[in-house]
């Protein structure tokens, strides 16, 4: 009861306008580093890659000559699923979230950051959310686009089943998915860049976790993010080979389980990482 | 100054042969990667599928253990150049595993700690600056796959006996070839991009995006434009063809898609040409070169 | 005296694994120009890392004014700490750096303008402001990170050997600076290795070496101190105890005891000269055999002399 009262006068006392102006500051820094420096190209090709693809087959094949919605339709879920969810999202967000705070490491600029009166757990907070934004916008951005493309080049057949049929609902599904992933492996890379030297390495190891939690018992398929996003997708995949280990749902959530799940998990491991950030020294030896 | 007054002399005892030089690169690089505890544990469990083939040897040629086992082996479960594929294949990642926690590390330290300036000015070229790194990574690669992949193949030719040995003698041969390719491509495409970016986890995380970003990449490109060639970007699928290859399995028995797949001689070329950028690469980033404003 | 104006160390002992940084460190950092003082690898920056939060100690307490080092929101308000990282953030211009670490303290657009102009004015480098920091010589980084710790008017001032890869101009300007801020009543707290270089405006002074801090106090305490650091001499002979009668009493030997061998006499001296002089009469008077004369502590001797000799070196 009185743990609960402090918590009360904490939240009224707290300057939270304050906070928020160093948040924002926070943001506007990294929000820079991550959009224009020569550096961050990396993401660009990485998630408009499947856009040229997907552009050049518009090309190849003008108003669906040579193609048809449905097996476009799978093609482009199956492009989801295994292109972006497991690989370009998952890379993306080790890049990013792992380089927010080891970037500063390697950079030997992160001493400026902790000799601000900033808050640490702001510091982690703000550098995650602007990771967020950054990769929400990219990964967003190629996601539209490629649907637009996908759907655009079959001209009205297309935008009929956008607009009058199921396609506007999987757009939406698909950014959802997006976003949530981004929240989900963004947490995860934050908190393993402040435990490890070299996060990567047991990133390699998520990977494989994240692929192949299917087989593991249900218990622990809960602690895996792809557990909840592959619930969320909107157009089933059909299992045909080793792809059917890594489609086929043991035991389906509901999707309002499956995002305050997600949600959940996610806030735990940031809040793992803003303890961590708080033992922090700071000693940039050649790692 | 007088020349009798002259008492400062360069140093002019032995030196070791120049040829030996790149070992001391070598050396130190070693040493450094096993003062890491986590390195070493993580070289030792590579070993452990070996120990498991060997005990998988033992099993299927003593009727005695299957029997306290209560198991019958048939002869589906023969020693051969599929089963030395497989096993040599899984070994092959153990070592890529190896080789992707080792090499970053290993090149990064020398251009965050200025040391490249400072070999390259001692007379040691950048061939064998490379070769000291590269050694490095092939004594570990060598260590997991083919060193243990003839040990296993002089076992089974010991317990197999009946000629079995004469007739598989060629996997000597597949064995052999098929770990320096391993370690040709490895060493050289790693070296490439962690010399390239410099920093150790952006070269780590680039490498692991070559080896498993690219082939989803790879799978888009087929599945969008309704071809096959997008895999010539999807690197282990290329080495797996050449792989099997090597170890003359059946096309229709590996493990590898047996419709649509690549003709070999894109297999080669791909390869060749990963290895011949990874060299280009190397030649164009490996320079002493250093910008400092005093 | 409250500890709400002093920075104090209580107990501190900062270990990195088995390397010692400093230990059993006990300080009480009043207002004014303090200087760290010590050779390479003595534990400067590791205390200075201690009272920013940078480091944290394997042992004891710390406090800044009397705010915990924990506490980043309320300490950095008041503290200003200039490293010994000659590094940026990437791409920033001299204006940008220390224009975006005012923004991060939560400082409006206006203020933060005006303060950064007025900081990077004091440092003399407005002229280059708007150039990057990648293009900056040392001397400029040197000075542009110092604008940077001073810009929000803070009371405790950290530099970390701040007159490094300065020309002599810069660095007269820059002692000038630091003079300046401890006669306003910061606590300026400057490290060096060379004792002459900052003696001048240091209102106390604290010695380190190998992490232990072995001297600390106003300069001329310091200085006497040091100058009337007893030297240590052994001297083996035939009849130790005879000896050490005769030698102690003399007003200049502090100590004259039995080595612990029972071969020798070790000896504290506060004037060597005179010692030797007396050594030698005594040694015809009584006839006693010298085996051995030599400083026992030579280590010690030729510290101090690095740090408050050398008058002329850098
Ligand atoms: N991050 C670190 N890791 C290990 N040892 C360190 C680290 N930082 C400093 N040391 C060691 O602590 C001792 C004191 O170093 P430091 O405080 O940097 O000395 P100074 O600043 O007086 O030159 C040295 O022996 C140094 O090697
Ligand atoms: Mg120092």
């Amino acid at each position: 009861m009185k743990q609960l009262e402090s918590l009360r006068t904490f939240l009224r006392e707290a300057p939270w306008h304050f906070w928020t102006t160093q948040l924002i500051a926070v943001m506007q820094i990294e929000l820079k580093k991550n959009f224009l420096r020569r550096r961050s190209i990396w993401i660009y090709l990485v998630a408009l890659a499947p856009v040229l693809l997907i552009g050049a087959h518009a090309i190849d094949s003008p108003m669906g000559r040579r193609c048809n919605i449905e097996e476009d339709t799978r093609i482009l879920a199956g492009i989801f699923q295994l292109f972006y969810l497991r690989l370009g999202i998952f890379f993306g967000c080790m890049g990013l979230f792992t380089w927010l705070f080891r970037g500063e490491i390697v950079e030997k600029s992160l001493h400026y950051y902790f000799l601000a009166p900033v808050r640490r757990e702001l510091l982690v907070v703000g550098k995650y959310l602007a990771g967020m934004m950054t990769a929400v916008f990219f990964f967003g951005l190629s996601i539209f686009l490629s649907f637009a493309l996908m759907y655009g080049h079959f001209g009205p057949a297309g935008k009929a089943y956008v607009f009058s049929g199921p396609g506007l609902g999987q757009l939406m599904s698909y950014m959802g998915v997006t976003v949530l992933a981004c929240v989900g492996y963004g947490s995860l890379f934050v908190a393993l860049s402040l435990v490890i030297k070299n996060p990567i390495l047991p990133g390699a190891a998520v990977l494989v976790w994240e692929t192949f939690h299917p087989v593991f018992p249900s218990m622990l398929q809960k602690l895996s993010i792809m557990f909840y996003l592959r619930q969320l997708c909107p157009v089933p995949l059909q299992p045909e080979g080793l792809l059917a280990l890594f489609t086929v749902i043991a035991e389906p959530v509901s999707p309002w389980l499956a995002v305050p799940g997600l949600l959940v998990l996610s806030t735990a491991i940031l809040v793992f990482a803003c303890m961590r950030i708080r033992k922090m020294e700071i000693s940039y030896l050649a790692d | 100054m007088a020349v009798y007054k002259r008492t400062y002399k360069t140093y002019d005892g032995p030196l070791t042969p120049a040829w030996s030089r790149f070992g001391v690169v070598a050396r130190y690089s070693f040493s450094t990667l096993f003062k890491s505890r986590i390195f070493t544990i993580f070289t030792m469990l590579c070993f452990v599928p070996v120990f498991f083939a060997i005990a998988w040897m033992y099993v299927i040629h003593s009727p005695l253990v299957q029997q306290m086992l209560g198991v019958r082996m048939g002869s589906a479960l023969q020693i051969n150049n599929q089963w030395f594929s497989q096993l040599l294949w899984a070994q092959a990642w153990m070592g890529f595993m190896l080789a992707t926690a080792a090499t970053p590390g290993m090149v990064s330290r020398d251009f965050a700690n200025h040391a490249l300036q400072l070999y390259l000015c001692r007379p040691l070229s950048r061939l064998e600056y490379l070769v000291g790194k590269i050694s490095v990574i092939a004594v570990l690669l060598s260590a997991v796959t083919w060193i243990p992949g003839l040990l296993l193949f002089a076992l089974q030719a010991q317990l197999e006996s009946h000629g079995w040995a004469w007739d598989h003698l060629y996997l000597i041969g597949s064995i052999v070839l098929s770990g320096w390719l391993w370690i040709a491509v490895i060493s050289l495409l790693m070296l490439a991009l962690s010399v390239w970016v410099k920093w150790r986890i952006a070269a780590t995380g680039l490498i692991l995006g070559v080896f498993f970003l690219m082939p989803g990449f790879a799978e888009a490109f087929n599945a969008i434009l309704r071809t096959k060639w997008g895999r010539v970007f999807n690197l282990p699928y290329v080495l797996n063809l050449i792989w099997e290859q090597i170890y003359r399995v059946d096309p229709r028995f590996g493990h590898i898609n047996y419709i649509n797949r690549l003709p070999m001689w894109s297999a080669w070329a791909t390869v060749l040409t990963v290895c011949l950028i990874s060299a280009w690469l190397l030649n164009q980033k490996l320079k002493a070169r250093e910008v400092e404003r005093g | 005296m409250t500890t709400n104006n002093r920075i104090v160390f209580e107990n501190v002992s900062k270990f990195y694994g088995e390397v010692l940084g400093v230990n059993r460190v006990n300080l009480s950092v009043p207002s004014g120009v303090t200087s760290l003082v010590g050779p390479n690898g003595s534990g400067k920056t590791t205390l200075m890392n201690l009272m920013t939060g940078l480091a944290r100690p394997t042992q004891g307490s710390i406090s800044v004014l009397g705010l915990s080092v924990d506490d980043p929101e309320e300490l950095f308000r008041r503290v200003g700490y200039c490293t010994q990282f000659d590094s940026f953030p990437k791409g920033v211009t001299g204006y940008e750096f220390v224009y975006q670490s005012l923004k991060l303290r939560g400082i409006a657009t206006n203020d933060a303008h005006r303060l950064a102009k007025e900081a990077i004015d004091r440092v003399n480098l407005w002229e280059v402001a708007h150039r990057k920091v990648a293009g900056y010589s040392k001397g400029m980084r040197q000075r542009i990170r110092l604008a940077q710790s001073i810009a929000h008017h803070p009371t405790v001032l950290v530099l970390d050997e701040p007159l490094n890869g300065l020309d002599p101009m810069a660095r007269a300007e820059s002692i000038a600076l630091f003079e300046a801020l401890g006669k306003e009543g910061l606590h300026v707290i400057i490290s060096s290795h060379v004792l002459h270089e900052v003696d001048k405006i240091s209102d106390q002074v604290v010695l380190m070496s190998y992490g232990y801090v072995i001297a600390e106090g106003e300069i001329h305490g310091v200085r006497n101190e040091v100058k009337e650091h007893p030297m240590q001499i052994l001297v083996r002979c035939s009849q130790p105890n005879l000896l050490a009668s005769r030698l102690f009493s003399q007003d200049h030997v502090v100590e004259a005891k039995l080595n612990h061998d029972g071969q020798g006499v070790l000896v504290r001296t506060l004037d060597a000269g005179e010692f030797y002089l007396l050594l030698n009469r005594v040694v015809l008077e009584e006839d006693i055999a010298l085996e051995a004369v030599a400083p026992a502590d030579d280590d010690v001797n030729s510290l101090y002399q690095y740090l408050i000799g050398g008058g002329g070196k850098v």
